[in-house]
């Protein structure tokens, strides 16, 4: 098929639209127009149909299926692998690591850019206490709409790009353990984005992004979108665990020794771990959400012998551990960069290791403290509250390695160090508010209001945002080749840092005075914490533009070449060229030192490598 | 979209390394398969000791619904016997003759689509339908994806046997293939034998 069409995104979206109308016909010939919701004329079976044909089309237009039916027909296992350079590689599927980031980086941006768009709206409305700019039922799409496509999107938000491009970089391997595994899990990505933003067009969905059932079973067609991208991201996020996984186990180099291990790699690990466990578990609600919508079952239905809470309880298997899904890897980024600009070794690399794997295990035996105002088992509770409160111990370990490493430290003030920094204040603020909703007495007063969202801001936003920022700018330069503003850089972060600070904070204050979440009018009393919210959140959106105004200023006009190694970072995915081969390495490299052996005398150098790669220079 | 025909060629890695990771791919494959029908287990324990309304078994309570066993058990059977013939030619893929991995296999290939046909064939006759208690939901949500998780099975064990027609002298990595898929297929095999105890024994 390669040959007669050049398979590329033209002909993913051309096959992905004709696959959505021929599975919405064959939905509609299989259900034959029955209306499983009284009262509406939608056709669910029609709908999910039309998303299934419209998948099963973008993956065949990227060209996913000419390897798996080549395979069927007994061809031999295929590599190596042709790979074309250009920027056409970015837009169709490419089974090169670094090119996966790459589209990562700019893919999910996009939506997240998006997701922020719809946060602007929201605070738009909030401006006045009574509804002015959206319809109450507008407003609840809204929020859903934000909700999810930021949690869709920001847990592929730093696994996706420097997950994909620097593990194989930073444990001396050529390329991933499943490359085109890897492509589809990027590919997924940007279907579901469109196929949870089509759901403004079913006339949205009232859920937010936990999709709570029976609110679920009732809701229009807008629901079945929120469905299938989710359950989308929930297959992506498993196989990228498992690749990722796979790729750390079986793929380092020589030398490189489970203590030699870089802590970033460490904490993409751990992550994969909760994404290959929990993400089955989502996938499994959200069909079963499916089948009650199609196929007139009642899981979630007590009228048909169901519960709701059986979605409750299966959601928040997930969605605890998804929290530490993005949180993880945004340790490992910030304990990453800490000793590259302290130059000091990484204070307590094993205790880190215990601290993050602490948090991954501990992760499956909290969900039930989001049951908390649900009604849960009264004699549940002290159980889920000593272990939720249990998991602050490995994260208190993991904010210790920040402290030690800075102690006494000389630091350099770069934009990745400030935005790491930042990481600090914000999670910490943001985990010493969570204790509050692991106490079940406290939880339950502020459950439903703004205090939960300004501690899920401060540890999503505060925590992974900042940390994927303190990333791009240390790593964009080795992917990109091309170095970053640091001036525009510095006053991205310091507005960023700013008003970020000014929006969530007083919502701790708002949700201590009553203001409920996902309600778009308030008390008149509450209008002046809320228009200096929404003020400042107009200048948070502002300094995302600085950020982007710094991106397109820096790689389309400046254009300044980056040096190899412009940190003097020991990182091995340092020591090779700017931009990295294909191939990465020319030879497997032999590890021979400790990725954070700063200023230690006669540390070894970290890797041995061929000429053509040799080490630059590391202090 | 500029395109440039350049193209390169990423170096192969040795046969040994491919090997390790499709077997460590198959364990994890496993593992997330695993968590994926114990959302089913789950919803079994928790919506039958619930029993919302009384209508747990069916529509009405204190009823249930009637469940075909015979049907059930020949879907067990089929599935247990192709299980244990790709033990079995795994068995003789690390032995001197490998006469029989090849039959085993094919066996195994058939049974497991004889164990999708089965399943398809008992919807038709189920003798409830989908609204009529938690039970119904259950059984249709588990058994349904059970049945796409083993022809996604089968397409693989296809692959395999394909791919070995195809190049018969690759007898050590057809063996390392075999045996990462007999991980696979053996976990799928503990699901339906967990399946069967509950839908059709416990109930």
């Amino acid at each position: 098929m390669r040959r007669l069409v050049r398979l590329n995104l033209r002909t993913a979206i051309a096959f992905g639209i004709a696959g959505f109308f021929l599975g919405a016909w064959v939905g509609r010939e299989i259900a034959a127009g029955h209306d499983y919701l009284i009262g509406t004329d939608q056709d669910d079976v029609a709908v999910f149909m039309g998303f299934l044909f419209a998948t099963i089309g973008w993956l065949a237009g990227l060209g996913f299926f000419n390897y798996p039916v080549s395979r069927l027909l007994g061809r031999p296992a295929g590599y190596p692998v042709e790979e074309a350079k250009g920027t056409a590689r970015y837009f169709r599927m490419s089974t090169d690591h670094k090119v996966i980031g790459i589209q990562y980086f700019f893919g999910v941006g996009a939506f997240f850019l998006i997701g922020g768009l719809n946060a602007m709206l929201i605070r738009t409305e909030l401006l006045t206490p009574n509804e002015k700019a959206f319809p109450a039922g507008q407003y609840l799409t809204l929020v859903g709409l934000h909700g999810t496509m930021m949690i869709m999107m920001t847990s592929a938000f730093i696994l996706g790009p420097f997950g994909n491009y620097f593990v194989p970089l930073m444990i001396g391997a050529r390329r991933m353990a499943f490359p085109r595994i890897e492509a589809m899990t990027f590919w997924l990505t940007p279907l579901a984005g469109l196929v949870l933003m089509s759901a403004i067009a079913w006339n949205g969905f009232p859920t937010g992004w936990t999709g709570y059932a029976p609110l679920a079973d009732q809701a229009r067609a807008g629901m079945d979108a929120y469905i299938f991208a989710f359950m989308l991201i929930g297959i992506s996020l498993c196989l990228n665990g498992l690749n990722l996984m796979a790729t750390i186990l079986t793929m380092r180099a020589p030398g490189m020794t489970w203590t030699r291990l870089p802590i970033f790699v460490w904490g993409v690990l751990s992550t994969s771990i909760l994404m290959v466990l929990a993400s089955p578990v989502l996938l499994a609600a959200l069909l079963m959400g499916m089948l009650d919508r199609t196929a007139n079952t009642g899981f979630y239905l007590a009228s048909t012998g169901g519960s709701a809470y059986l979605y409750e309880n299966l959601f928040w298997f997930f969605g605890h551990p998804e929290v530490y899904i993005l949180a993880l890897p945004g340790f490992g980024i910030v304990l990453e960069i800490l000793p590259v600009f302290t130059r000091k070794p990484l204070w307590g690399y094993k205790l880190a290791v215990a601290g993050m794997l602490g948090v991954a295990f501990l992760s499956f035996f909290v969900w039930q403290h989001h049951l908390f105002v649900s009604g849960i088992n009264s004699t549940l509770r002290p159980f889920y509250m000593l272990t939720t409160e249990m998991i602050s111990v490995p994260t208190g370990i993991i904010f210790l390695n920040g402290i030690g490493t800075l102690w006494l430290a000389k630091m350099r003030y770069t934009v990745p160090m400030l935005f790491s920094l930042a990481f600090f204040f914000n999670f910490l603020i943001g985990g010493l508010s969570g204790i509050f909703l692991s106490d079940v007495p406290s939880d339950v007063t502020t459950h439903g209001s703004y205090f939960t969202m300004a501690h899920f801001h401060y540890t999503i936003m505060g925590g992974l945002v900042f940390a994927f920022f303190a990333a791009t700018y240390y790593w964009l330069p080795k992917m990109t080749g091309l170095v970053l503003n640091e001036k525009l850089g510095k006053i991205h972060f310091w507005t960023m840092f700013v008003f970020f600070n000014l929006t969530f904070f007083p919502l701790f204050a708002a949700g201590f005075l009553d203001m409920p979440r996902r309600v778009s009018t308030y008390a008149p009393h509450l209008q002046v914490i809320n228009d200096l919210v929404s003020s400042a959140a107009f200048c948070l959106g502002i300094s995302m533009l600085i950020f982007v105004g710094n991106l397109i200023y820096s790689l389309v006009f400046a254009r300044i070449p980056a040096e190899q190694n412009p940190w003097h970072s020991r990182g091995l995915e340092w020591q090779v060229p700017t931009p990295v081969p294909l191939h990465n390495f020319d030879e497997i490299p032999e590890i021979t030192g400790d990725p954070y052996d700063y200023g230690v005398p006669g540390a070894p150098p970290v890797a041995r490598l061929r000429p053509a790669s040799a080490p630059a220079r590391a202090r | 979209m500029s395109a440039e025909p350049t193209t390169t060629w990423i170096p192969a890695e040795n046969p040994e390394l491919e090997a390790r990771i499709v077997s460590l791919g198959s364990y994890l494959l496993s593992a997330a398969t695993t968590f994926f029908f114990i959302s089913f287990l789950f919803a079994f324990l928790y919506l039958r000791a619930l029993n919302s309304n009384g209508l747990w078994g069916g529509p009405k309570p204190g009823h249930h619904v009637p469940t075909t066993t015979t049907s059930g058990i020949a879907i067990l059977a089929c599935v247990l016997v192709s299980v244990l013939l790709v033990r079995l030619a795994l068995v003789e893929l690390r032995g001197s003759t490998r006469a029989l991995w090849w039959p085993a296999c094919a066996g195994a290939l058939l049974l497991g689509l004889a164990a999708v046909a089965i399943q398809c064939w008992q919807y038709t006759d189920l003798g409830f339908g989908t609204e009529e208690g938690g039970y119904a939901s259950v059984y249709l949500g588990w058994t349904g994806f059970f049945t796409i998780f083993t022809f996604g099975a089968m397409l693989w064990l296809e692959t395999i046997l394909a791919t070995a027609r195809r190049a018969p002298a690759k007898a050590p990595e057809v063996e390392k293939s075999v045996a990462s898929f007999s991980v696979f297929w053996a976990t799928l095999g503990l699901v339906e034998i967990a399946a069967f105890i509950l839908l059709y024994g416990v109930k």
